[in-house]
């Protein structure tokens, strides 16, 4: 019993703060066959000093199917440091503009380093266009494995967003998180250059956190690369 | 466990697909559209306009291509030597460009809704 609870501590130590857990990016359904990118992201909890920062890089096997892996650092009081790694699969399982709206499902598989502990992840990604605002829902259910979980139950995690397609370098929108712990709400940009033989694309956005165990400011950024 | 998960998510989006599958098959009209030499043919394709249509791109060259429009919010790569299916509309009258991403010196068009 002691020992349990011993383990449970050292693996609470270990796991990322939850507080900002449910902030992470909005994903759209659409693959593009051959299609690489490059992808760098952040999420900064402001009042708590937490950072997370993922670094991808993935590939359109099929029009598809694109499959993409990524490493995933922490910084927790004060000390940054390299703690997951992660693959997912996003499917397109429809062709844009083919139905009411346009479907995608999302397949995530995350190894903490230092503990037993994977989470999987898998959901639809739901899209809707009106005119030139563009309507986006994830929804994954999580799920943890391995001897240092913390929880038993399937998870769900929402994440919602609302943009104008203004021009390409800038759409403004707005995203929604919600699970368990977080729920945030905010303003977000986005934006993509075309270069000679590339894009890069970026997002930033300020959240403000909705319950009490949500930092009160949350920002979000991104770049990618594809080519 | 997962894959009882996977399972009834999966359940959930095809009967979802299938419920959508009348309207999205029931007599949308095809306009052809061929890339030859990097470049569009016809260059301009008229549709009416709050229409759903279907556009059939083959591509006739042996490179890939990538029809590509901002306007039409698509963007989708078409292999050296087939085909593809792109849903546009149903849009409002005006017109909307389109180019090919990887030949955009030469592949330029677009679809005059009216």
């Amino acid at each position: 019993m002691k020992k349990t609870l011993l383990a449970s501590v050292a693996t609470a130590a270990l796991l990322p703060a939850v507080a900002n857990a449910g902030v992470d990016k909005v994903y759209n359904p659409n693959v593009e066959l051959g299609e690489v990118e490059l992808e760098l992201r952040g999420i900064h909890g402001l009042e708590g000093d937490s950072s997370e920062i993922k670094f991808g890089g993935g590939y359109g096997v099929t029009d598809n199917w694109f499959i993409e892996g990524y490493l995933i650092g922490e910084k927790e009081d004060g000390d940054f440091e390299v703690e997951e790694a992660e693959i997912e699969s996003k499917f397109q399982l429809s062709e844009q503009g083919e139905y009411w709206a346009d479907f995608g499902m999302l397949v995530e598989l995350e190894k903490k380093f230092d503990a037993d502990l994977w989470e999987v992840k898998a959901g639809p990604i739901v899209q809707k266009s009106f005119g030139r605002f563009v309507a986006t829902a994830n929804v994954l259910f999580e799920k943890q494995l391995g001897g240092d979980k913390t929880e038993s139950e399937v998870e769900t995690l929402g994440s919602f967003q609302l943009k104008y397609r203004m021009n390409p370098e800038f759409e403004p929108g707005v995203e929604y998180y919600v699970d368990e712990h977080t729920q945030a709400f905010g303003p977000v940009i986005f934006g993509e250059k075309r270069l000679k033989d590339s894009k890069i694309g970026w997002e930033l956005g300020v959240l403000a956190g909705l319950n009490d165990t949500t930092d009160d400011t949350i920002v979000r950024w991104q770049l990618e690369w594809e080519f | 466990m997962f894959s009882s998960l996977f399972s009834r998510v999966r359940f959930v989006l095809f009967a979802a697909l299938a419920v959508s599958a009348s309207s999205a098959f029931a007599g949308d009209d095809v306009y052809e559209l061929i890339i030859k030499d990097h470049k569009f043919s016809p260059a301009t394709i008229t549709i009416p306009a709050d229409t759903k249509v279907k556009l059939l791109v083959k591509n006739q060259d042996v490179t890939p291509e990538e029809f590509e429009s901002y306007e039409l919010n698509r963007e989708k790569i078409i292999p050296g030597n087939s085909q593809a299916i792109i849903f546009i509309g149903p849009l409002s009258a005006g017109e909307y460009p389109f180019f090919g991403e990887f030949n955009q010196a030469t592949a330029q068009g677009k679809i005059l809704v009216k």
